[in-house]
């Protein structure tokens, strides 16, 4: 089952050790309901949407509780039945003052009415947009952007391929994998539905090589869908980055600045795929997803959590810290690569958190800098071919026209560069520094 | 006049410190590497070329004031290359060995970077300004050219002026002696010089 | 609970400058096995003393200059190793530590330190020796056993040695660069180990070896002669001093072999690949501007 099919550049991040895969990728999905949940108003990329419920108000299961704002907007749902409790600003993993609404469960899991479309194949095509939104689906392999707006085909352009990213090629992770290894059916129905909701003839749902027993289920799972292949990739970091997918696919490349639609190409994650099928078949909103739990825990596990679950109730869940609490040195939302460090483990797991790894104090220690070697490590690693020891040099400098030119912009902030270096160098933290300066130097400008 | 005096020491000693043609501008190079192997030979050199400036200077300077502006390179080329020539006349006459030793450099100094540095300023200064700055690079060069050449031939042969000052056990560093020993030298030079004044500027600063 | 809140990714290559460095050393070791083989306890002092002098060098001159000391990366052990095995066994001490010392403060401290250095230390140091005192870098002691004070290189005489003996080492030269056998050993390690990439020493040792044949000598004994094989391994690929893009890695390994070739058969010295090396060492930035990787979304050569 193993594959060449690959991108240029990349690194191997644990490649001895399974990608930390290895304590997870055979756990069974475990379902993990929470006494209370604090549900995030900004969960998706975009403005966060405004609480419509108040304290003491009863909620159902699915009911809204967010209302979308603006263009990116998307609705929030209740994930448990049960009484509001609390709606003000939590610390997120981002973000020290995320507005959010707290729910204390009362396990009734009463739904509220819910509207489905039905049979994925036969159900009304224009209505299977809507749906989506009305579910609050978006994006769950990380960057969670609104799913509605990607089938959003503007004038002049057409849409002939979905990519379903199965690649899963974040160390740690194997919620995806787990997913496709008991949801198989379901992933597919996602995949149709998002196909007929364009008329899209052709659907490939991409799988690193790492996951043989992946593919074949998916295979198994495609067996007589219209339109549905599964690709086998070779396993390598960054192999599911959205611009690494479509090139691999489809042999086109993004142009800088332009999106996957731009080159006829929609990609969803699996866990995407799932979501709209869900939506789709049941009517049923986006309230729940698979979270890997693993690294310095006692029993590493893969675990269908409410969205609003506090990490700390994850980490119990899987029988606590197998280290000394005193020894625990970071509590990542999400892979090594480009998982986000959480300040506290009480932080609430939104639809895009794919894992919690939980690093000792030893592997946590951030390594000291030390003088460029030039030894053009970065260079090869960049799946984007930019030279990142160059770069570093101009983003630290605070040189925003020569970083530019020297396209920081393209960046995919993989972490590959930094994984690799030799010396130790901070080059993606650089990179993205700049390119949030860049970015707000233009929204100034426009406005 | 008080006032006039001391603007023009400190023309020469801005000249010879923080303009140093060699140390500061890396002017008047050739001679510096080609030249500078022997104390002896680079001490004749520089007082050569100084004495050379400083004539060109002040006729330069004169005549600087009655010609037209289009004509005062080509102008200031001739002095310089007569007075260059004159130098090399008196090297000839008067100091064969020093001559032999320059050999091609010393009818070179007519074109040397030293002079041409200057030209472009003649003609806006007084006389007495452009005595000064002749006078504070002549001197300047002077002091360079003949530390480089000692350094140089101390270690590139053990002897100084000719003079053996090193044990008879001390295995002579000829690269020194070459041109590439040359730009390490200078080089290094320049560094310490530059560490120096920029101690010096950093203590003048805090206090 | 301490919690770091340090940015990904969040695990990094185990190849740390450092682990790189002593990888480098590792791979030297077999080359100085040979050379105490073939010279005696004589080579063992001299690369002793070179290596001793660099790391003291840089630590001295690091600390005069309220650097951090950074010793420790083992960067400064590599050159003064490489700089003893470019010497003859024997050489005199103060000549190893001079070497040795001109290599970490004149060629690398001064210009910025490790990663800053546009050429290579060891090969710099190398030729400010020969240029210096050139009677102790022309006369090569002959291997041990052999009963003669010192001998003509095979370059310098060519078809004097069997090729038996130029690959083993038994022949004079300097202490690293005999022993054909122990090289190869160290570059396989640094092959399997990923330290660096086949393609400079290979491209080097070929394009010098092909050069060489058109230009009438034996590409097998061009190969096997003088320093080429240890340059082409060690010297080369040093990181800092060789281009970072692979095509330009190509132009700069093959220039350089084409400049050993024309430096053996025209110039007034038998051997030229310190001086080779050194010049490619220069055209290295240029390379790494002319071939640049084409950036995904980009037309070739299109700036943002």
């Amino acid at each position: 089952m193993s594959s060449n099919r690959t991108f240029r550049g990349g690194v191997h991040p644990l490649h001895g050790s399974h990608e930390g895969k290895a304590p997870t990728r055979g756990e069974a999905v475990r379902d993990y309901i929470a006494q209370t949940v604090t549900i995030l108003m900004g969960m998706h990329l975009g403005a966060p949407s405004t609480p419509c419920v108040q304290v003491g108000d009863h909620v159902k299961l699915g009911q809204p509780i967010g209302e979308p704002v603006g263009f990116l907007g998307l609705p929030v749902h209740a994930s448990v039945s049960g009484e509001v409790v609390a709606v003000g600003p939590v610390q997120s993993v981002t973000n020290p003052s995320a507005m959010a609404v707290t729910i204390k469960n009362d396990f009734k899991d009463e739904w509220v009415p819910l509207n489905p479309l039905g049979d994925v194949e036969t159900c009304p095509a224009d209505q299977i947009v809507p749906a989506i939104k009305a579910a609050g689906v978006c994006g769950m392999g990380g960057a969670s952007f609104p799913t509605h707006v990607k089938f959003a085909v503007k004038e002049g352009q057409y849409c002939d391929t979905i990519i379903l990213n199965g690649a899963e090629c974040e160390t740690h992770l194997t919620c995806d994998h787990r997913l496709m290894l008991e949801d198989s059916k379901r992933i597919v129905d996602g995949l149709r539905a998002a196909m007929r909701a364009l008329g899209v003839k052709k659907g490939v749902i991409a799988i690193e090589d790492n996951k043989p027993d992946a593919i074949e289920a998916m295979r198994k799972a495609a067996q007589g869908r219209e339109g549905v292949e599964v690709m086998p990739l070779l396993t390598k970091y960054p192999q599911g980055g959205e611009k690494q997918l479509i090139h691999v696919v489809t042999g086109r490349e993004v142009p800088t600045k332009k999106l996957p639609l731009d080159v006829h190409v929609i990609v969803l994650n699996v866990g995407t795929a799932k979501a709209i099928a869900d939506a789709v078949i049941d009517g049923r909103p986006l309230i729940s997803r698979i979270t890997t739990v693993t690294g310095h825990v006692k029993k590493p596990s893969n675990l269908r959590v409410r969205v609003g679950t506090p990490v700390s109730d994850l980490i119990r869940e899987c029988g606590g810290y197998s280290i000394p609490e005193s020894d625990v040195g970071k509590v990542v939302m999400g892979g090594a690569m480009t998982g986000f460090p959480c300040p506290h483990d009480r932080v609430p797991v939104a639809k895009a958190n794919n894992g919690v790894v939980v690093y000792s104090q030893r592997e946590a220690v951030e390594l000291e800098e030390s003088p460029c070697i030039r030894c053009g490590r970065c260079i090869d690693a960049c799946p984007i071919g930019l030279n990142p020891c160059k770069l570093k040099y101009l983003c630290d400098a605070g040189d925003m026209k020569r970083a530019g030119e020297e396209n920081v912009m393209d960046c995919v902030v993989c972490g590959s560069c930094s994984y690799i270096c030799p010396a130790r160098r901070r080059l993606t933290t650089s990179f993205k520094a700049m390119k949030d300066k860049i970015a707000a130097e233009a929204r100034k400008g426009k406005g | 006049m008080a006032e006039m005096n001391t603007s023009l020491g400190a023309r020469v000693e801005t000249a010879l410190t923080t303009k140093n043609p060699a140390l500061r501008l890396a002017l008047g190079a050739c001679p510096l590497l080609a030249v500078a192997t022997r104390a002896a030979s680079s001490l004749g050199m520089g007082v050569a070329t100084a004495c050379a400036l400083v004539c060109a200077a002040l006729f330069g300077a004169i005549f600087g004031k009655i010609t037209p502006e289009k004509g005062r390179l080509p102008v200031f080329l001739l002095i310089c290359a007569a007075f260059a020539g004159a130098a090399h006349m008196v090297l000839q006459g008067w100091f064969p060995a020093v001559s032999e030793g320059l050999g091609l450099y010393a009818p070179m100094i007519a074109v040397s970077c030293l002079f041409l540095g200057g030209a472009g300023r003649i003609g806006e200064d007084g006389i007495g300004k452009a005595l000064a700055d002749a006078v504070g690079m002549g001197v300047g060069f002077i002091c360079l050219m003949t530390a480089l050449g000692a350094v140089r031939e101390l270690i590139g042969c053990g002897t100084v002026f000719g003079a053996a000052v090193l044990p008879a056990g001390f295995e002579p560093m000829l690269m020194l002696a070459m041109p590439a020993g040359g730009f390490l030298a200078l080089g290094l030079l320049m560094g310490v010089c530059n560490a120096v004044s920029g101690r010096n500027k950093k203590k003048g600063a805090s206090a | 609970m301490n919690l770091h809140l340090s940015p990904a990714p969040h695990v990094h290559s185990p190849q740390s400058t450092r682990v790189l460095m002593l990888n480098v050393i590792v791979a030297l070791l077999p080359c100085v096995i040979a050379g105490v083989w073939v010279f005696g306890f004589a080579a063992l002092a001299t690369v002793l003393v070179s290596t001793v002098a660099a790391v003291l060098g840089e630590l001295v001159w690091q600390a005069l200059t309220k650097q951090k000391v950074r010793v420790d990366d083992l960067s400064a052990a590599v050159t003064g190793l490489i700089l003893g095995l470019n010497l003859p066994a024997g050489a005199p001490w103060w000549l190893a530590a001079l070497g040795g010392v001109f290599a970490v403060v004149i060629v690398k401290g001064l210009f910025g330190g490790l990663g800053d250095n546009f050429i290579n230390p060891a090969l710099a140091a190398r030729a400010m020796l020969l240029a210096s005192w050139p009677k102790y870098l022309t006369h090569w002691p002959a291997p041990a056993g052999v009963d003669a004070v010192t001998a003509a290189t095979p370059l310098a005489s060519p078809g004097s040695y069997t090729t038996a003996q130029l690959f083993l080492g038994r022949i004079p030269g300097a202490i690293g660069e005999v022993c054909k056998l122990a090289i190869l050993i160290g570059f396989v390690y640094l092959v399997v180990t990923k330290t660096i990439s086949w393609r400079i020493p290979v491209a080097m040792v070929a394009s010098a070896a092909l050069c060489g044949w058109v230009l009438g000598a034996n590409p097998v004994a061009t190969a096997l002669s003088g320093g080429l094989l240890f340059g082409a391994v060690f010297m080369a690929t040093d990181y800092v001093t060789c281009p970072m893009t692979v095509p330009g890695q190509w132009v700069y390994a093959v220039g350089a072999g084409l400049l050993v070739a024309i430096f053996r058969r025209f110039s007034v010295y038998p051997e030229g690949v310190t001086y080779a090396i050194l010049l490619a060492n220069i055209s290295a930035p240029l390379l790494d501007r002319c071939f640049r990787r084409r950036v995904y979304g980009h037309e070739k050569g299109e700036k943002a």
